[in-house]
């Protein structure tokens, strides 16, 4: 099963953790705030992207 | 039941604190104006966006157990362990505290100290920032506006504003971003210019006036005309007179006051000794999510000193700054592999600077302190 990423633009910060987690599936906009790069990716590495982001302003959904 | 800890400060080191408290299941008290809200958005994407950063409103504060104290603390006595405090409606209340306080009031934004300055507003406070949201927002675009200050705020206020008005940034300096890194001031520079902002440099404020519904800000050089002036010029204090010394309060290594009975303090106003970098306060996001979050766990028990190393970041226009160390301590600074590694005089690297390589904090931090690079962010 793949998984999705979203991102509460609200919550994120544009502290850059998740891109540093994982730059080939995040980015940073020209706004500050991480974009996403992967359309789908697997549970695992989706996890580790989420609990990388201080503010918990990353979840998944089923892709 | 164990007292109420007092949490005085609802920015981001006071809310973290009181959150992670009640987490704790550790009564709480939050003192502060209005709800919770993240200050260091409000040069920059709050601005963008047109909306207060608030970091929970009135019900999520309730469901998280808090209780919250609506108001600015204006005098403590450490005697009777009583909080004087002026609520947000202008009634003075005392707040009686029998258990631990914490101090996280960060620090006060201050406007340039000449005649008319109070014609000047300021977008970092969120009572600044909802009193000038509605003569700047996207609503009315093309507005000619002025920032006085080219610090971060200054520089993110007006790289963020250029996208919809004409913005000219005052420096007194020779050029934005001044105590920065060369390399680094050169790429806000040009964030800036990217963005449209036009930077008069070398540029001495005398005196801001009205005329009619515009404001005149006079220079040693010339007169601006300004729909909206903005003042980004300086840091003050936000504690009362009573409380600590200059901007903080030194603390130990704990981040608690020595001598005073089960007080703390993090946030921008905690000056502790870093284990390399000596005593040091530091204005930023991150330690003060990261400071709040160890105050709580300390009161809850936990017993390790507080060793973060700073770490700051900044959106000038395109351009993102992430700076990780102490660039104080910095004695020469090299270009390495497109880092920009300062180096104190001991060959150490105490501070790393990258532009527009968001992926590479973590080998930055691994450059600063061996074994940081892979930890996991804020505790």
């Amino acid at each position: 099963m793949s998984v999705k990423l979203i991102i509460d633009r609200d919550t994120c910060i544009g502290y850059g953790e998740c891109v540093a987690e994982d730059p080939e599936a995040v980015e940073l906009g020209g706004d500050g705030c991480a974009r996403v790069i992967l359309a789908v990716l697997d549970p695992d590495r989706a996890a580790r992207i989420c609990a990388a982001c201080p503010t918990s302003a990353i979840r998944t959904e089923a892709a | 039941m164990r007292p109420p800890v007092t949490v005085v400060g609802n920015g981001v080191s006071g809310f973290a604190c009181a959150r992670r408290l009640a987490e704790h299941d550790v009564p709480v008290t939050l003192v502060g104006p209005g709800l919770p809200c993240d200050r260091p958005l409000l040069t920059k994407r709050a601005l963008a966006v047109g909306r207060l950063p608030q970091l929970a409103d009135a019900d999520q504060v309730r469901d998280l157990g808090i209780a919250a104290l609506d108001g600015v603390a204006t005098g403590c006595d450490t005697t009777t362990r009583t909080l004087a405090v002026t609520t947000s409606a202008g009634e003075p209340v005392e707040h009686h505290y029998d258990g631990e306080l914490v101090w996280a009031t960060g620090v006060a934004v201050t406007g340039p100290s000449v005649p008319g300055a109070e014609l000047a507003d300021c977008n970092a406070t969120p009572a600044g920032f909802e009193r000038v949201l509605p003569r700047v927002s996207e609503t009315v675009p093309g507005r000619r506006v002025v920032v006085i200050g080219a610090g971060l705020i200054g520089c993110e206020t007006a790289a963020t504003l250029a996208s919809r008005h004409t913005v000219t940034l005052l420096e007194r300096a020779s050029a934005p971003l001044m105590r920065m890194p060369p390399m680094v001031a050169a790429a806000a520079i040009d964030g800036l210019a990217e963005a449209g902002v036009a930077v008069i440099g070398d540029c001495l404020v005398e005196r801001i006036e009205r005329n009619g519904d515009q404001l005149l800000v006079h220079t040693d050089g010339r007169i601006l005309t300004a729909d909206v002036v903005l003042a980004a010029t300086g840091v003050g204090r936000a504690l009362p007179a009573d409380v600590g010394e200059g901007l903080g309060i030194a603390t130990d290594a704990h981040l608690s006051l020595p001598g005073e009975d089960r007080t703390w303090a993090c946030g921008d106003v905690a000056v502790f000794p870093h284990p390399r970098f000596g005593r040091l306060a530091i204005p930023h996001w991150d330690h003060a999510l990261a400071s709040g979050r160890h105050v709580a766990d300390s009161i809850a028990g936990g017993p390790a000193p507080y060793e973060r190393d700073p770490y700051w970041f900044s959106d000038i226009g395109r351009v993102r700054i992430q700076v990780v160390g102490h660039e104080p301590a910095v004695a020469e600074w090299r270009r390495v592999d497109e880092l920009l590694l300062g180096v104190d005089t001991g060959g150490r690297v105490a501070c790393v600077a990258l532009v527009n390589q968001p992926a590479r904090i973590r080998e930055a931090r691994g450059l600063v302190t061996p074994n940081a690079g892979s930890t996991k962010e804020v505790p």
